[in-house]
């Protein structure tokens, strides 16, 4: 996989022009891992978060309700 | 989405009218201005570079406001990394490790990977941005005519290396950005984000009203003074 595109100017020379377009796969398939991996640890592994707050916290915010 | 059980006065400001309009308006333009750089390098061919530059100055004006109204309107304090947010985020990693039964500390307004996220994608964005407004110079606009020799072709390369790398970047964070968004645990918070306003419920669930006092949508009061005044 090419890192960059190059370019050959009016002498013939190389000239960098800017990222490989190959790249784009290895940022879309590092969100899409991301994305995957979440959902497998929501799903599989994460505590629940709805589960109910210590005591005293909840009472002290109901308080200032 | 569900908006649960509750009467329009437990509704509670989450973002400003003035705050959605910037969102959506950044939004709109980021998408159009990746699906004008990377639709035609994927092989949909159309002329992409008229709707990619004007996109582009929408998305510059747009920062331009959220920065300065930030800075002075907001309190640009709410967005920093503090103290509290690394204690909240050691709880809430041995909350995930099970090595803590209760959990974490609520935040205020917003959760340190909330910030992390901004501040990540604000880093992108300003790249994208400031590289995308030198590599106008290269085409001709209604204003400008086009120079392609501003730079030498060294610095020309450094600069689309950066303006391809901070576009593919942030087309990852967008992808992560909307998968979060319509995840069924965080669409109270996308509804947020469209119509502004959260529940007291929302409200009491995720936030620490003494670190973020939230206010009446209907009333524009403090939540506390408007229960106070119903009971």
């Amino acid at each position: 996989m090419e890192l960059f595109r190059v370019s050959r100017n009016a002498w013939g020379q190389e000239t960098l022009a800017g990222v490989s377009w190959d790249l784009l796969w290895v940022f879309v398939g590092a969100a899409v891992a991301f994305i995957v991996a979440h959902i497998l640890y929501k799903w599989l592994l994460a505590p629940d978060a709805s589960a109910p707050r210590t005591g005293a916290g909840r009472a002290e915010i109901d308080q200032k309700f | 989405m569900a908006t649960d059980e509750h009467s329009p006065s437990d509704r509670l400001t989450r973002h400003r009218l003035v705050d959605r309009v910037y969102h959506w308006t950044m939004a709109a333009s980021v998408l159009v201005l990746l699906g004008t750089s990377f639709l035609p390098i994927l092989g949909l061919k159309f002329p992409w570079i008229d709707a990619h530059w004007i996109a582009g100055i929408v998305l510059t004006v747009a920062v331009a406001y959220h920065v300065v109204r930030a800075l002075v309107w907001q309190d640009p304090r709410s967005m920093l990394i503090g103290l509290r947010d690394l204690r909240a985020a050691v709880q809430a990693t041995q909350w995930v490790l099970r090595r803590r039964a209760e959990a974490p500390d609520r935040p205020g307004k917003y959760p340190m990977l909330q910030k992390l996220y901004h501040h990540g994608i604000a880093m992108l964005i300003l790249l994208a941005v400031a590289t995308g407004l030198i590599m106008m110079a290269k085409i001709d606009g209604p204003f400008w005519t086009r120079d392609p020799y501003l730079f030498s072709s060294g610095v020309w390369a450094v600069i689309y290396v950066v303006h391809d790398l901070a576009a593919m970047a942030v087309l990852a964070a967008v992808m992560i950005h909307i998968y979060f968004a319509i995840r069924p645990e965080k669409l109270w918070m996308t509804r947020s984000m469209i119509l502004g306003w959260i529940t007291r419920s929302e409200y009491l669930a995720h936030y620490d009203p003494a670190s973020w006092e939230a206010e009446a949508v209907d009333r524009g009061k403090r939540a506390a003074d408007l229960v106070a005044r119903e009971r």
